[in-house]
């Protein structure tokens, strides 16, 4: 049986804004276990990103309202003190953002602001926090270490600051990596590089790995574990054969028609229509039914819960799992009609 | 082949050196539109005290030559800083070239003034990946899609005009007096699809026009900019660092590395039988089927882009090429001589279909164990 | 950077041409009234004229002037470097008066400028870490204040405070530290107030922008998320990235200063540089005007070419081309 590393429970997290109280995440639940890769999928505004940098608070907790519980290894991470997470980030839990050049401090070199996070935690002398670094530098596949690590930031490649970012991450051995679309910044053959280097970094040191990001193809590509989010909830969670296999929500659908395959040309792509909606304004009922093709009588009054309605994982439609395996079989034909 | 009919003596030679590498293209087709024959874009880096030396050029665009057909879409697909963006300036002339040929339906516009271009802007136009930079925000969006209209004085009705191209693309004809502000990104990129629409242009040249478009209103753009091909008989030069994007809507693809188009072939020809190594390894990149269970064989490139201020020798990609380490029999980082001392030129390999490389991939060739020696 | 720094001083040698160039072109050139008539005293006879016209270069076309005038800077005249020719009124080399004004005005902006960034990047810091809440509030009120008061009002209403009203401070005037330093600091300490005011408020809004403008920067996520403390995360890589800026604009506020605090001076009486051209125009002392003005570009230049070397050590993305 895995170890479970994290649980979130129930998160929510309202912004208060001038123009009213968006609701960026609004009830979002999971588990992370050891050793394996989370994904979380959305197109921007869905929450995905919010959801784990509130999970380490890094998000200004002065305009938002969070309630629901982030146990992390069964201590929740909302009701720490400031040291006590303090001892946790980047220690047991660590991050990589999106944009590996912003995310540099640009007036210090990179090495020094590795070191930092080497000593930020337990009692490392200079010389120490720097053999760590290089080690760390040298693991993530920088070339040069010794050279590289008196480089600033703006020095370095995008891959190699992604690169650089993920050694700064990994100092201390985490429990839990958590990457917050690591590879959108990144062009595609770099992208292949820090995806693979992930991978290996979640076999080697055994680790969780939340992977959040709007690409369904890296999603497909590296996680067991898929959570699909729409206008600040998950509408369905399942393995990534469950998720791609027999997806079980129609956004999920309206997301994989909507990507224009590399693999054959020609089929006209079924965009989603409209707008994802305001998250100050988000639709009653189930927040999808404004843009969805299959909507009915209770989709605009009652929210579905996310809960496995017998296709064996997670989800939330209204539509029984016959209906919905019934459309997804259809749409599978008319795929392979016009691919032959 | 149009020759510059002002300059005899030095559009022979120009357009006699051209012609070698432009016959290599021809293919029975649609009438050519646009036709670019060795076009070089270098960025001079200066130093010095009070006269400025050049020390070192940015070879942004080093050699392209390729043909625009009308009515197809050419894809033009690279990783940033290969030069595509840089090629769309130039054909649009918001960049001088610093050598090569730019031809126009045949007429020679390389040297055209900024007056000269002013009849042509018309016929080519451009659609950027952020619409809202690219316009000024205190305009509204009936300014902004007229403005074409004003600057070369031709409709009275304006605002019917711009009314009938807002719906056109999908916009609400009654925001015409709202501003780019209140616009999602989708409906912004719509703007600047109806206002490069305005003229009713022969050529669009679309910059990453869904790169900032999140997936579900990306398949929207795309399918609005199908249409209105199918519908004003358009030609587009699409580019994107997007495989799966180019693939969809392309008819034929070039892939560019570092300056140069390194391969160009009919779009399904390229996804299902890349020559080029580098366009191997970009389409092992991405993943084929998002059902199938089975990782797919990537091919992990190693290393970063070399910098354009100083370019590889001989062939651009050889530093990062794992074709060239298997034909040099897989030992660390030998790579055959003639990768290192001559750049390959682009031959055609098979019908329509060129490639630069001196070791063209085969169809089942398995780059990645040399990639991972 | 070795070629950088002589191409900037070769542009600063430039600069300081070309404005010798204006100057004199303004002033001797343009204006109304003939130097030679100002120079000969009250009732000149023409002998007196002639032979001042003679002494002084008068007589000669107007490029061998300008010459003797851009030679006399580079190279000094009679009385030493840099020559500047003597003043019409006092009859004395306009170096020796400049010379003698210089020490006062620096003393002068050396305090006034030591106070100005103690208080405004404390202000700065501290309101922006209590963004909008009361402390923040105030200290903006105050840096407003700052800003928009004229500082001749804000000089006379403190000498009528502290100088006649409480007695708690003595009045104008200049007494010079090596005379006695308690004297020097009770009186320096109401005009180094004063000028630091507007400055400390100007300072203290920028430094506040900066460091919020930092503090929502991704980096120090990056800094939060690696488990630095607050205080780290603030102190050394906000402070860090917000102070950089402020170095550029301390260099162009500290060298405009030591052309002289003209306000300041006036108010508080003391004898420096921006005190001697007031003086200087009211009398159409045409020679110190224009020394004067030379050696205040002079400063700004040169204090600019400095900060950018600063600035080139302090941000590694600056490049030296």
């Amino acid at each position: 049986m895995a170890e479970t590393l994290l649980e979130v429970k129930d998160l929510k997290v309202h912004f208060n804004t001038p123009d009213g109280v968006v609701k960026a995440v609004d009830g979002v639940s999971f588990t992370l276990e050891r050793g394996e890769t989370l994904g979380i999928v959305g197109e921007s505004g869905s929450g995905k990103s919010v959801t784990c940098l509130t999970a380490l608070r890094l998000i200004n907790l002065e305009t938002a309202e969070v309630s629901g519980q982030v146990l992390f290894k069964g201590r929740d991470l909302l009701k720490l003190s400031n040291e006590e997470l303090r001892k946790i980030r980047g220690k047991e839990l660590s991050m990589i953002f999106q944009d590996p050049f912003a995310c540099l401090h640009p007036l210090y070199r990179v090495g020094a602001q590795i070191d930092e996070a080497v000593r930020a935690h337990g009692d490392f002398s200079k010389a120490d926090a720097k053999k760590r670094t290089l080690e760390l530098l040298k693991a993530v596949g920088i070339p040069r270490p010794e050279e590289r690590y008196r480089d600033y930031p703006h020095q370095y490649s995008g891959g190699m600051r992604q690169r650089a970012m993920i050694a700064m991450a990994l100092v201390h051995n985490p429990d839990v990596l958590i990457a917050d679309e690591p590879t959108t910044a990144l062009d595609v053959t770099v992208q292949a590089q820090i995806l693979e280097l992930i991978e290996k970094v979640k076999e080697d040191f055994n680790i969780g790995v939340m992977l959040i990001t709007h690409d369904l193809g890296v999603v497909a590509d590296v996680s067991q574990k898929v959570m699909v989010m729409y206008a600040g909830r998950p509408v369905e969670i399942g393995t990534r054969d469950e998720v791609f296999a027999q997806p079980l929500h129609p956004y999920t659908w309206g997301l994989l028609d909507s990507i224009p395959a590399v693999d054959q040309k020609g089929k006209r792509l079924i965009p989603i229509t409209g707008s994802p909606p305001s998250m100050i304004r988000v639709p009653q009922g189930c927040a999808f039914h404004p843009r969805c093709p299959h909507r009915f009588e209770p989709c605009d009054k009652e929210r579905p819960d996310l809960m496995d309605r017998g296709g064996g994982h997670p989800e939330a439609c209204h539509l029984t799992v016959e209906e919905k395996k019934k459309l997804w079989a259809q749409r599978e034909a008319s795929r392979t009609r016009a691919a032959s | 082949m149009g020759a510059t009919g002002s300059q005899p003596d030095e559009g022979g030679i120009v357009s006699q050196a051209a012609e070698v590498t432009s016959v290599q293209q021809q293919r029975p087709a649609g009438e050519v539109l646009i036709e670019v024959n060795d076009l070089k874009k270098h960025f001079p880096i200066t130093q010095g005290i009070i006269f400025k030396k050049e020390v070192a050029r940015v070879h942004a665009v080093d050699g392209v030559s390729f043909q625009l057909r009308q009515g197809e879409t050419l894809g033009l697909v690279g990783e940033s800083g290969c030069g595509k963006s840089t090629t769309a300036r130039l054909i649009m002339k918001l960049l001088e070239s610093t050598s090569g040929q730019i031809l126009f339906e045949g007429q020679d516009i390389t040297k055209f003034s900024r007056r000269q271009m002013v009849p042509l802007r018309r016929e080519i136009q451009m659609i950027f990946q952020d619409p809202y930079s690219s316009v000024n925000p205190r305009s509204t969006v009936g300014q902004i899609i007229s403005a074409p209209f004003q600057i070369h004085k031709t409709e009275g009705e304006t605002r019917k005009k711009v009314q009938e191209l807002m719906d056109r693309v999908g916009l609400n004809p009654e925001h015409y007096n709202r501003y780019p502000h209140e616009f999602s990104g989708g409906q912004r990129q719509r703007i600047g699809v109806a206002r490069a629409l305005a003229l009713r242009p022969k050529v669009i040249v679309c910059d990453e026009p869904v790169s900032a478009l999140d997936v579900s209103i990306q398949a929207q753009i795309l399918n609005l900019l199908e249409d209105l091909q199918d519908e004003f008989k358009l030609t587009y030069l699409f580019i994107s660092h997007d495989l799966g994007v180019v693939r969809h809507i392309s008819d034929r693809i070039a892939v560019m590395y570092l300056g140069h188009i390194v391969e160009i072939a009919d779009a399904d020809e390229l996804y299902e039988n890349p020559k080029h190594p580098y366009t191997a390894a970009l389409l092992s990149a991405v993943p084929k089927e998002f059902g199938s269970s089975d990782i797919r064989q990537r091919i992990v490139l190693t290393g970063d882009v070399p910098s354009p201020v100083d370019p590889p020798s001989g062939c651009p990609f050889h530093p990062r090429c794992p074709q060239a380490r298997m034909v040099a029999g897989d030992k660390g980082d030998e790579v055959p001589e003639n990768c290192r001392t001559h750049y390959p030129p682009l031959t055609e390999l098979t019908p329509a279909h060129f490639a630069a490389c001196h070791y063209p991939v085969e169809k089942g060739d398995t780059l990645d164990k040399a990639a991972h020696a | 950077m070795g070629r950088y720094i002589v191409r900037r001083l070769l542009y600063v040698f430039l600069v300081v041409l070309v404005i010798t160039l204006a100057t004199f072109l303004i002033f001797f050139v343009m204006p109304p009234g003939d130097p030679v008539t100002a120079f000969s005293g009250r009732t000149p006879t023409p002998q007196i004229l002639h032979a001042v016209e003679k002494q002084f270069g008068f007589d000669k076309p107007l490029y061998v002037q300008y010459g003797k005038f851009v030679k006399n800077i580079f190279f000094g005249d009679e009385f030493g470097w840099p020559g500047f020719g003597y003043s019409y009124v006092t009859r004395s080399p306009v170096r020796e008066e400049i010379f003698g004004r210089i020490g006062v005005t620096l003393q002068l902006a050396v305090g006034a400028a030591i106070m100005w960034v103690i208080v405004g990047v404390s202000i700065g810091i501290v309101s922006a870490l209590n963004r909008r809440k009361l402390v923040d509030r105030a200290a903006m009120g105050f840096a407003l204040f700052g800003v928009s008061a004229p500082t001749f009002a804000v000089g006379l209403a403190a000498l009528y405070i502290f100088w006649q009203q409480f007695h708690l401070l003595p009045g104008t005037g200049y007494i010079p530290l090596s005379e006695n330093a308690g004297e020097f600091f009770s009186h320096m300490i109401l005009p180094w107030s004063v000028l630091a005011l507007s400055f400390a408020a100007f300072y203290a809004r920028m430094v506040r922008g900066n460091l919020l403008e930092a503090l929502g920067e991704d980096y120090i996520r990056t800094a939060r998320a690696k488990g630095l403390s607050e205080k780290k995360v603030i102190g050394k890589h906000g402070l860090r990235a917000s102070l950089t800026p402020i170095v550029t604009i301390f260099g162009l506020d500290f060298s405009l200063l030591l052309g002289g605090a003209v306000l300041t001076e006036r108010v508080f009486n003391l004898p420096g540089l921006g005190a001697l051209v007031v003086q200087s125009v009211a009398r159409s002392d045409l020679p110190v005007i224009l020394a004067t003005t030379v050696i205040a570009s002079l400063f700004v230049t040169v204090m600019t070419l400095v900060v950018d070397i600063i600035y080139g050590f302090l941000d590694p993305r600056v490049r030296y081309t």
